[in-house]
């Protein structure tokens, strides 16, 4: 079939028919190509893979102008029976959750049989094989005890492969992939990006892939659309985009993938802290932290870096005393504080600080930014009188606007809040900060300037500085040292460049070479230790070129 | 699982023991002699009733003693003897058990379906008008002191239409038998069963609306619906089996309350089971009665709240594996 | 306020505070109206609603004018209502504070002895309490709290359980603010709104069982409760219906104002997140 299979031309999505959230939007998705839509939130991103499924949330959202056509016909005409004969069938989604997106009571089996029978489609060689067939193809070891499960004995790479192989059940032409892998592992992400290319090429499914991360981008489009507040600000092949970005927007996102630039040059002097053995077991089972010794020198900045459920989180809530270690010792300045009682663990524990991943949920809604840095501020001893100019000054060293000591939170974005509990945090005037995935919840463009402003507070202020991260680039480039974590144990420490060139571990090795979009953004990975541009664009052009199934 | 069953079942016993502690210490705590207490009425005028009491209480021993004869007297079945009736009040309860299982059980059933359903309809339709009739609706059955409403059913449905019998479990001197003894037990039935569940009723309607569309609002259902199901589909096999559950176990207290309520609508409707007799006897200040039945009515909803219990670890995958 | 802005938006809101409000003036002004009390033969019995102006809504049986008898029962109803809930809100909040915010053993002692009175079928328990300590205004509002707490306390729990992982909280705590300090300037304003809507419906549980009580012949004998002329109309309701039905409408118009003005106190409560696209 001749022309593309999706065509959005001057879309416009409304809230209560006034406000645009998408704003005259047009693009195409051919055949067996990848399309993807990039943008931070608020940009509309979401809403456009929503429309086109006909599932806009709430109804005070709408279509308000243009057209979206699927294989010449226009879906907003269509009724609803006919739209859910399409659903499902020729056009899939799949979501970025995949945990909240099994029905948590249901078998597998029972919830992918629906597929078929919701449609009226009977495979050929039977649903069970058909089923089978499916998970063997999304790389699911054992189909048949996965079918028998229930979506929480499954991992969350493992939900997303059954999402995916549900979307694929009944050959769609058109598959969604709403920021499929941003919840996973950069080693599962890795995987699933593959899958879905692999998929595309068996079945030759035109896929509209929806991001955030540029890196994603260079691994697996053919084409890209950037937006802003609901605008197309650039669009065109990723090639085009990546070597020559036209609009400053688009510079920015590309920039904020983190560059490759390890440290080198240890730090040498007596530790501030220093964890020795921390043992953490959870429910007498789950080996959360094993054996994990770990020293933090004084001004150093100390990247802990690990997937999920390696330990790094655990260790910093031991370190602080959010939990406690099962068995181990913490020296700090030179005293075991596990043989200490609680309350003067407590205040020695003192000198340190956290920053929690998600802004929102580490502000009291409830109070003003003023109230709340001032209630830190007065219990760490500031006299009365002192207190507001204290405050005041809390602001400008994080950088924000004195007035927004009369905010709410929700008055405030993302990066403002991350800000704000920054602010609090040295309002104990700590000497050590732990940054728990301090970054993880802002958009990608916000992060850079996160890491400038930590940089600075730390020549300021003296700072030392433990920073969690799940991105080994981004503790490569701002981390005087490397701690890597898995399953509870330390795996590599030293110098980034030790760690991450040197004297590179086999699991490193692993964490690199599932970074997405290698060959544009450079990991010092093996093959593209050369200038790639070219080379990353032959193999485009190379996949591109792939002869293709009919589709359906 | 048998670990879990055994468990919850210990657990009962435990509140079981304390149900019987607490009203044992309550009786000894009364103002005044537990023995004069116990007798009510007949505390002036013999004597002789009041040292029965006395030495089946063990008032002479210690605390702890008395405690204990308690205990031996109720493994025993011995809830000690009415004053007014001169017979063992466990007798007069095991023969009126049966009307209020079969009241609270056909009331429960009821409550159920009809709220249920109600929520359903309501979640499915939700600010549509009839979600807000529903809505409207189980916020007066919710406001409604039952009792109140049986009075108004009995006044129309008995007294102006002359439809359902107002009281008793059968028609006096009709002298049915068979299928027609049944039937006429059943009509006696319909106005307190009605009366008895519609409290319950509005509860279970307003839970599972909220839980419904707690759950509509879930990925899962988008991603359902993605996937092309149909409405009907979506709603029955994913929103409402999944809804279903958490509200369980509230169902499992509901009914204890339904049980316990059982005592005014059987006021009303002169309905011969246990919570008639605990209405007759308060008027006549039979104590050992009262606490019989508060003690029989304790451990019903206490084992129903087991079966509950029980059923749901059986039915949602989460627990059952755990 | 922000309250008081929001409720006025709610047309059914407003309704039901009118109501409420009229409900409680006419309580307060009973001993006003009628100094005499309800107590007294006034006209002849059963006389019909609006017979005679002078006893609008008629009088019972004993020719006791049912205004008066419902007036001085709205007293009797709103303080058995208020008081108890006031007791029950406090004693389980604390509970449920105390188990929520240390969790661990101290938790699970609480809940568990928290569980098994809420296992206790709650009517038949308050009549028990009733009965031994002999009915008066001072015990029945102690056999409601008793039965009335259980819940507030779960609520209270699992609130402050949730809040006490969230991370504001650990902030809070990691800057050095005392535990005490955090529960009370940083989580109980947070759970101010889900205790509301709970107290409302307390408030409305605990007339319910009051009247229910009187009904079986359990109330303050010395006091007029609507439950108590409910059971009193009983006698008579073939003839004169307006007796019985007239007190528990007056329940019911009670009950559904509070359940509205509970429900829009609890809506126009919640923190105002904002909720960006997701993702």
């Amino acid at each position: 079939m001749a022309g593309p299979v999706l065509e959005v031309r001057d879309l416009f999505v409304s809230l209560r028919r006034e406000v645009p959230i998408v704003d005259n939007v047009t693009f195409s998705v051919e055949a067996g190509k990848t399309v993807c839509l990039v943008g931070e939130s608020g940009s509309g991103k979401s809403m456009i893979a929503n429309a086109v499924v006909g599932l806009l949330p709430g109804t005070r959202l709408a279509i308000t102008g243009g057209d979206i056509r699927f294989r010449g016909t226009s879906l907003p005409e269509l009724g609803p029976k006919a739209m859910r004969d399409l659903r499902g069938r020729r056009i899939s989604m799949i979501f970025q959750d995949p945990t909240s997106a099994l029905n948590p009571v249901r078998r597998i089996r029972t919830q992918f049989d629906e597929v078929f029978s919701a449609h009226g489609v009977e495979p050929e060689t039977g649903r069970e094989a058909r089923m089978r067939q499916l998970l063997e193809l999304a790389h699911l070891p054992n189909p048949r005890r996965i079918l028998d499960a229930y979506p929480f004995e499954l991992s969350g790479g493992q939900r997303q492969r059954v999402m995916i192989s549900m979307a694929m059940a009944l050959n769609p032409d058109l598959l969604i992939a709403d920021e499929p892998t941003t919840a996973l592992d950069v080693t599962t992400q890795a995987q699933v990006l593959q899958l879905i290319e692999e998929l595309k090429e068996n079945f030759g499914t035109a896929v509209l892939f929806i991001t955030h991360d540029f890196g994603v981008v260079a691994e697996i489009a053919d084409d890209v659309v950037v937006l802003r507040h609901g605008r197309i600000v650039e669009q065109g092949p990723l090639e085009g985009v990546l070597k020559n970005p036209r609009n400053d927007y688009t510079r920015t996102l590309i920039a904020a993938v983190p560059h490759w630039h390890p440290r080198s040059g240890a730090l040498d002097s007596d530790p501030l802290i220093s964890a020795r053995s921390l043992r953490k077991v959870f429910k007498g089972r789950f080996v959360a932290l094993d054996d994990v010794s770990i020293d933090l020198l004084p001004g150093e900045t100390l990247g802990i870096v690990g997937e999920s459920g390696s330990g790094k989180s655990t260790f910093a809530k031991c370190l602080i005393g959010l939990e406690e270690p099962d068995d181990g010792e913490l020296v700090v300045d030179g005293t075991d504080i596990m043989q200490l009682a609680l309350p003067q663990r407590r205040r020695r524990r003192h000198l340190m600080q956290m920053v929690f991943q998600d802004p929102t949920a580490a502000l009291n809604p409830r109070h003003t930014i003023g109230r709340t840095l001032m209630d830190v501020v007065r219990v760490n001893g500031c006299p009365r009188a002192a207190a507001n100019d204290k405050v005041l000054s809390l602001l400008d060293d994080v950088k924000l606007d004195r007035k927004f000591a009369d905010r709410f939170p929700h008055e405030l974005s993302g990066g403002q809040r991350q800000r704000v509990c920054i602010a609090r945090a040295l309002a104990a005037n700590p000497r050590v900060l732990i940054a728990d995935e301090a970054l993880s919840a802002l958009d990608v463009s916000v992060q850079k300037q996160m890491l400038k402003l930590f940089e600075d507070l730390k020549k300021k202020r003296d700072l030392t500085i433990v920073f969690i991260t799940h991105d080994l680039r981004v503790a490569a480039e701002i981390c005087d040292s490397i701690v890597v974590m898995r399953g509870g144990k330390t795996l590599a420490r030293g110098t980034p460049k030790d760690v991450l060139e040197t004297d590179r571990h086999r699991y490193v090795e692993e964490l690199l070479a599932a970074i997405p979009g290698q060959d544009w953004f450079s990991t010092g990975s093996a093959p593209s230790q050369l200038p790639t541009l070219e080379i990353a664009g032959q193999d485009n052009t190379h996949a591109c070129q792939d002869s293709r199934l009919p589709p359906g | 699982m048998l670990k879990t069953v055994v468990s919850e079942i210990a657990k009962r016993i435990v509140v079981i023991v304390f149900v019987i502690t607490g009203t044992f210490l309550l009786v000894r705590a009364a103002p005044g002699d537990p023995a004069s207490f116990i007798a009510g009425e007949a505390a002036s005028g013999d004597p002789e009733y009041i040292d029965y009491l006395r030495q089946q209480m063990g008032l002479d021993r210690s605390l702890p003693v008395q405690l204990g004869y308690y205990f031996r007297n109720l493994a025993s079945l011995d809830f000690g003897q009415s004053y007014r009736e001169g017979r063992p009040v466990f007798d007069m309860i095991a023969e009126r058990l049966p009307n209020t299982l079969i009241l609270a059980g056909a009331a429960f059933i009821l409550a159920l379906v009809m709220g249920t359903t109600a929520g359903f309809v309501a979640a499915v339709h939700r600010g549509r008008w009839i979600d807000r009739c529903i809505s409207i609706g189980s916020v007066l059955f919710f406001s409604s002191p039952y009792y109140w409403v049986a009075l108004l059913a009995i006044l129309l449905f008995s007294g102006k239409l002359g439809w359902l019998p107002s009281h008793g479990t059968q028609t006096i001197g009709a002298g049915y038998t068979g299928i027609a003894a049944i039937l006429d037990y059943l009509h006696h039935l319909v106005m307190p069963a009605m009366a008895s569940a519609l409290f319950t009723m509005a509860i279970y309607a307003r839970l599972v609306r909220a839980s419904m569309i707690d759950t509509a609002n879930a990925l899962f259902v988008k991603a359902a619906h993605a996937r092309g199901m149909a409405p009907s589909r979506l709603w029955f096999r994913h929103v409402l089996r999944t809804s279903l559950l958490p509200i369980t176990t509230m169902a499992g207290v509901q009914a204890g309350q339904l049980v316990a309520g059982t005592i005014l609508t059987e006021t009303v409707f002169a309905w011969p089971g246990i919570g008639r007799l605990m209405y007759d006897a308060l008027g006549s200040r039979d104590y050992n009665v009262v606490i019989g039945v508060f003690i029989v009515t304790s451990v019903i909803v206490i084992l129903a709240n087991l079966l509950v219990d029980i059923l749901y670890r059986f039915v949602d995958p989460r627990t059952r594996a755990a | 306020m922000l309250i008081w802005k929001s409720l006025f938006s709610k047309p059914d809101a407003v309704l039901a505070l009118a109501i409420l409000c009229a409900i409680v003036l006419a309580g307060l002004l009973a001993p006003v109206a009628y100094p005499d009390g309800p107590w007294r033969m006034v006209a002849r019995p059963l006389l019909a609603p609006f017979a005679d102006m002078r006893h609008p809504l008629g009088t019972d049986a004993l020719g006791r004018d049912l205004l008066a008898s419902l007036m001085f029962g709205a007293r009797t109803s709103l303080a058995i209502g208020l008081v108890s809930t006031c007791v029950a809100t406090v004693f389980g909040a604390s509970i449920g504070a105390v188990a929520g915010f240390f969790g661990g053993r101290v938790d699970s002692a609480l809940m568990r002895s928290t569980e098994m009175f809420q296992t206790v079928p709650s009517f038949a328990l308050a009549i028990l309490l009733i009965a031994i300590y002999t009915p008066s205004t001072f015990s029945i509002m102690i056999a409601i709290s008793v039965v009335s707490w259980p819940p507030v306390a779960r609520l209270a729990r699992a609130e402050f359980l949730s809040m006490r992982r969230r991370e504001f909280v650990q902030a809070a705590l990691l800057s050095g603010q005392s535990n005490l300090r955090v529960a009370w300037s940083q989580i109980f304003p947070n759970i101010l709104s889900p205790l509301t809507v709970m107290a409302a419906l307390m408030v409305s549980m605990a007339i319910l069982f009051e009247s229910a009580l009187s009904f079986v012949g359990l109330g303050d004998p010395k006091v007029v409760s609507w439950g108590y002329l409910i059971s009193a109309g009983r006698g008579v309701m073939s003839q004169s219906w307006w007796l019985t039905f007239l007190p528990g409408f007056a329940i019911m118009l009670t009950i559904v104002s509070i359940s509205i003005l509970g429900d829009a106190i609890g809506d126009s409560q919640d923190p105002h997140f904002e909720r960006r696209e997701s993702k």
